[in-house]
Parts: structure tokens; sequence; C-alpha cells
């Protein structure tokens, strides 16, 4: 994890916790990270995208927001 | 078997290297497989799995507003290849173990190389890159995980392009 944030400066730490699971992923970006939930939005109004997410009962755009944690500074405070 | 360098073109490469060796089991309290590559369980056909694999596959693209194409480096351990096709992107995956595309995706563009030798040469630049490959605690792929290695996808990705590591 301390590799990945030395490279990239804006890390976040997204883990799925609606469900079982036992790994979270690491996301970078190029600025700081905005959540752009109309993006979200965009990707839930493809059917076959939001057929994918169901699967794993992902329905709502509000539901990849909460599997943001921690943000860039949490990250950093280790 | 001859080497050829990748420039990121079409699936060309093939690489010496010794075979993994991988096996799959059943798992005696499920009806589900689990697979092994040089001994430690690297993915399963369980639901937790499932949720990982779809997690790498549609949570990087969703945070970049506009992907055209998107890179996957290791491709033969999760289900990610075909949710990543459904985000309208040129998909491309790369992948050191030439036996592999077998199970390709159509849509996808599969590339045989190491992943580090391709984000070296590769001339093109991704919007994102997602590194969906075995634990660090897997043979060689702890090479996988170094500031090196994460450099090198930094400089492959365009200039609004998104990096995911799990």
């Amino acid at each position: 994890m301390k590799s990945f944030q030395h490279v990239f400066t804006h890390a976040t730490v997204w883990f799925m916790n609606h469900t079982h699971t036992n790994f979270g992923i690491l996301i970078a970006t190029p600025e700081r990270l905005v959540i752009d939930y109309s993006r979200l939005e965009a990707g839930f109004s493809n059917n076959t995208t939001k057929q994918s997410l169901a699967e794993i009962i992902l329905t709502e755009p509000m539901q990849i927001v909460h599997c943001l944690h921690p943000d860039e500074d949490g990250y950093r405070q280790g | 078997m001859e080497f050829t360098p990748d420039i990121g073109g079409e699936p060309s490469t093939e690489i010496l290297r010794p075979k993994a060796r991988g096996i799959r089991k059943p798992d005696t309290s499920s009806d589900d497989f689990l697979d092994y590559v040089d001994d430690p369980l690297v993915t399963s056909t369980s639901p937790e799995a499932r949720v990982d694999a779809l997690m790498l596959a549609h949570v990087p693209p969703l945070q970049h507003p506009a992907p055209v194409n998107e890179l996957t480096v290791g491709f033969g351990t999760r289900g990610t290849r075909h949710p990543i096709t459904t985000h309208g992107v040129g998909a491309y995956g790369v992948e050191i173990e030439a036996e592999v595309p077998r199970a390709a995706h159509p849509l996808f563009n599969l590339i045989i190389n190491d992943a580090r030798d391709h984000l070296k040469i590769a001339q093109r630049k991704y919007d994102v890159i997602a590194t969906d490959v075995p634990k660090v605690q897997c043979k060689q792929n702890s090479s996988l995980y170094t500031v090196k290695y994460f450099q090198l996808m930094d400089d492959c990705l365009s200039s609004s392009g998104v990096a995911c590591a799990y």
C-alpha cells in the first residue's frame, strides 16, 4: 500500500462492505478524488453494466460511494 | 521459442519462462472450485471471488470521466474480462501465461507478455490500468507490487488516467 501511495499521490482505498469479501482495492486519480455522481449514474444507466453490478447486489450508484474508505488523507495516515 | 518485443499493438508476443503450475480443486464444503498457482490459492468460483472480480472491473472505470481504453494486468485469475467490456471501452489485457488466451473474451485484446515489459515499451496510453494479479505471496508476483512497477503504470497512463491495484 505504501509503494502505491509513494508513486500515486492521490490514492484512495475502496472496500466492498455490503457483502462478504476479503480484500479492498487501491485507486489513484490524477488529482484529488472528487466523486462525480452523474458519472456513476451514467454507468448504471448502461443495462449490461447494471446487470453485472446487480450480480453482487450493487443496484444504486450510492452503494459505490459507500465503498470508499478511507479517502486520500486517511490512507496517508495509514 | 522466439521473443518478439511487444509494442502495444496486436497480441504477438511470447516469452520464455518456467510454466506456472496451476491446479483446480473442488471445494469440499461447497459446489465451488479453488484454483491454485504455484501452491497458493489465487482465486475460486466462490461468491466472494466474484465480488472481488466485479469490484475490480467496475469501480476504476467509473472514476474516470470518459475512459476510451483500459488495460487489465493479469488475465487468468478472475472474471473481470467480460464485465470490463460492458463499459464500452477498448479492453486490453496483458498476461504472462500463454495458455490463458484460450479463455479470452472475444472483445478483449490480449497481449502475451510480462506486464512490466509491456508497460515499459507500449506506445499506447491507457485511461485505466487495473492490476488484477494473484496476491503478493504468489511466486514472482511481488515484482508487481513495487514502487518501480507502479511507476511503470504511471508512465503508461493518459493525463486523466486512473490506476488500480489490489
